[in-house]
């Protein structure tokens, strides 16, 4: 390296020093303590008291929460996820048409994306309320006489949480329409020709030529997923109730570090969660080569 | 240099300035003394803006006049415990006052967050023996007192006047005194529509304090602070919970849970609580609640009548419950002796007038006459809730029963409410239920001590 290129590295590094002084400082450095942490008894106004993997091995073996917390992320990725990827292809597909209006229904399916989630939370308390709740009015008017029990009850809570899930699949519809209107005609014209019809059209054109953003979606999803948090700490009031069937990961993870102060135990849970997403990206990108189809192979 | 390379240094020495300011800090706080001026400053559960500014305003006002070189400072938080630990935490206290509850003491003390006040009481002639019994205890990890009773959470039963006349009783002396009597009023009050769906009842009990109450009313017991053991596996306990458990069989427990709506908590301070919408005929919650049904129901003709007790007997009063909140002062306080000075008057010497005033039940027993008069003055003679008053203060003459006080703190009431569900669906039986709590719990604890 010369001395001129050795000076512009510096006074590049000088102009982003703000910005690495600021990484360092907010990532590396709780990414690292976090490591030490998990391996304390730490409540943060005594000091940190060394115990090695106690915390990994309590979580594993003495904490019946954090299994049931894994389980409740599990069911809500494992249905949301293939739920939300063909609802929201499905309404791309209707969205990709040409109709008057398109503009307005676009925008209508859109919307829920742009409501905080806080304020999409309350909303469905309302919306699925037992007894007041305008889904369970419209099931009276069908002859329901047992309609769902939603947040109140254990066996529909997560129903309820997935049904708002879907709800605000806005974004991932929007990035489906992109990936379909990049799909170029002259595929759809040649199938035209062949004589296929419009399901041999969307298995063996559409669903290939958007297949990396459907992989896109997915590890997105998947992250969300397993991060999953406003939603059931609002609805449950920070409980996981009824029943810890809204315990999530995140909302354990959370009620630990904030609620009973086990930073060291809040952090070594945070640490597993970690590993977990990378493992199972990994894994998902790993089976990608079998299924996803990029234009320019 | 090029004069742009020059301005491109200034703005890179200018862009580390607010690092710098970040560094410095301010070390000293709110709590600079200016000359012969002390600044008490006061970390404060957020009650919402009707209450702050009683604080903040008037209370503020008074103390201030009476004690020229004291100013208070009050902070209200989002979340008050996590103020006080971070404050703790970062070694250089500031605050002088912080506000406290009985689950989060003992972990404070534990990790030796707040200073005693067994001096403190002494020398100022305050006695134990002066306030309330069960909110006392709360305030104390052993023999040693950290914290001195605020308010008091007597619980009375609301009922609603209109149901109990159309099932029959007197609304003015239902008789609704024993477990036996619930039962019947249960029974009596019970109405499902034609579709079999739940739409009126009588006692809902379905939230912890319900549990803990009945636990005591029963004979048992939950905590041992000697042996720092969880006692929630007491035979008293699981009898009490069985019978809870048959209580809302004779419902069902999911019909139950749909009509609850969105009531969560035992103090419902909500217009979709279903004693507001009138579905339920009881309400068990602290005089408070008035605010509530003035606001939401002024029309519902409502009563307060006393916790009934296991078998109507009167000695069996002192098996109430009562919870509520204290303050403190904090390990590295700038002015303990000031902020002793405000806690003795704001909460035992002017306790009524403080209690009148942010709507709080006074935790020192020779104050009950004075809050009454106060709140008759406040609310006029011939407001209903002062004519009750004195009904939530019999709770404080009787009540020996607290909420436990444990270094689990708040795992203790989530996994109890998690044991009464699991009991009330029939997942476990009452003692299985109580069994897992009490390892559960046991854990958690041993945890916390580093056990």
């Amino acid at each position: 390296m010369t001395k001129g290129e050795r000076k512009k590295i510096l006074i590049g590094l000088a102009f982003i020093s703000p910005w690495l002084l600021g990484f360092f400082i907010f990532y590396i450095y709780p990414f690292v303590a976090s490591i030490y942490y998990s391996l304390t008894v730490y409540h943060i106004i005594s000091p940190p008291e060394f115990i090695g993997l106690r915390n990994y091995v309590d979580l594993i073996t003495r904490d019946p929460l954090f299994i049931i917390s894994i389980k409740n992320t599990l069911y809500y990725a494992g249905i949301s996820l293939p739920l939300g990827i063909v609802t929201g292809v499905i309404i791309a597909l209707l969205l990709n048409t040409r109709i008057k209006g398109m503009a307005f229904y676009r925008t209508i399916f859109f919307l829920p994306v742009i409501v905080p989630f806080a304020a999409h939370a309350i909303l469905w308390k309302w919306i699925l309320n037992p007894t007041f709740g305008i889904v369970n009015y419209f099931f009276s008017l069908l002859g329901v006489n047992n309609p769902p029990g939603w947040f109140q009850v254990a066996g529909w809570s997560k129903p309820g949480l997935i049904v708002m899930a879907i709800w605000a699949s806005g974004q991932a519809i929007i990035i489906y329409l992109a990936g379909l209107q990049d799909i170029p005609k002259t595929l759809y014209e040649v199938a035209d020709i062949d004589g296929a019809n419009w399901f041999q059209k969307i298995k063996n054109i559409t669903l290939p030529m958007i297949s990396n953003v459907i992989l896109f979606n997915l590890v997105m999803g998947l992250i969300h997923a397993f991060q999953f948090f406003t939603q059931p700490f609002i609805i449950s009031k920070g409980t996981g109730r009824p029943m810890d069937s809204m315990l999530m990961y995140n909302l354990y993870l959370y009620k630990q570090a904030f609620k009973f102060f086990n930073m060291g135990y809040a952090c070594a849970m945070a640490w597993l969660l970690f590993v977990a997403i990378i493992l199972i990206t990994l894994f998902v990108f790993k089976t990608s080569k079998s299924w996803v189809f990029y234009g320019g192979e | 240099m090029k004069p742009l390379k020059m301005l491109l240094i200034i703005i890179l020495i200018v862009s580390f300035v607010p690092f710098l300011l970040l560094a410095s800090g301010d070390k000293k706080g709110g709590g600079a003394d200016e000359e012969g001026v002390v600044t008490l400053r006061i970390i404060w559960e957020n009650w919402g803006a009707d209450f702050t500014q009683y604080l903040d305003g008037e209370w503020t006002e008074r103390y201030e006049q009476d004690h020229p070189n004291v100013k208070l400072e009050w902070l209200f938080p989002a979340s008050w415990q996590e103020k006080e630990i971070a404050e703790l935490a970062g070694g250089d206290m500031t605050f002088d006052v912080f506000y406290m509850r009985p689950s989060f003491l003992p972990s404070l003390v534990e990790q030796g967050g707040l200073i005693p006040l067994n001096d403190y009481f002494e020398k100022s002639g305050v006695k134990t023996s002066d306030f309330v019994e069960a909110t006392m205890r709360t305030c104390m990890v052993g023999d040693t007192i950290y914290t001195i009773p605020g308010g008091a959470d007597f619980i009375g039963w609301f009922v609603n006047r209109d149901m109990l006349k159309a099932a029959g009783y007197d609304p003015d002396n239902p008789g609704i005194d024993s477990i036996q009597d619930i039962e019947e009023v249960n029974r009596r009050l019970a109405k499902w529509d034609e579709n079999g769906k739940l739409v009126q009842l009588g006692y809902m009990p379905i939230d912890f304090f319900q549990l803990i109450n009945w636990g005591y009313m029963f004979g048992g017991d939950w905590y041992d602070e000697e042996t720092q053991k969880v006692t929630g596996n007491h035979p008293a306990n699981v009898k009490a919970l069985e019978w809870l458990v048959e209580l809302v069989d004779y419902y069902g427990y999911e019909e139950l849970l749909k009509l609850r709506g969105e009531y969560a908590e035992w103090s419902g301070s909500s217009p979709d609580h279903p004693f507001i919408l009138g579905f339920t005929a009881f309400h068990p919650d602290g005089w408070w609640n008035y605010e509530i049904l003035e606001n939401y129901a002024p029309d519902l003709d409502y009563g307060v009548i006393n916790f009934p007790t296991l078998s109507g007997n009167a000695a069996e009063k002192a098996n109430w419950v009562v919870m509520g909140w204290s303050v403190g002062i904090p390990k590295g306080a700038p002015h303990p002796d000031e902020a002793w000075e405000f806690l003795k008057y704001s909460w035992y010497d002017y306790t009524a007038e403080f209690g009148a005033l942010t709507i709080n039940s006074p935790s020192v027993k020779k104050s009950f006459p004075r809050f009454e008069q106060l709140v008759e003055e406040q609310f006029g003679a011939d407001n209903k809730i002062a004519q009750l008053m004195p009904m939530f203060d019999e709770m404080g003459i009787h009540a020996t029963k607290s909420m436990p006080t444990t270094p689990a703190g708040e795992f203790f009431d989530t996994e109890l409410e998690r044991a009464m569900e699991a009991a009330m669906s029939h997942q476990l039986t009452a003692q299985e239920a109580l069994d897992t709590f009490t390892e559960r719990v046991q854990v958690q604890i041993d945890r916390a001590l580093g056990k």
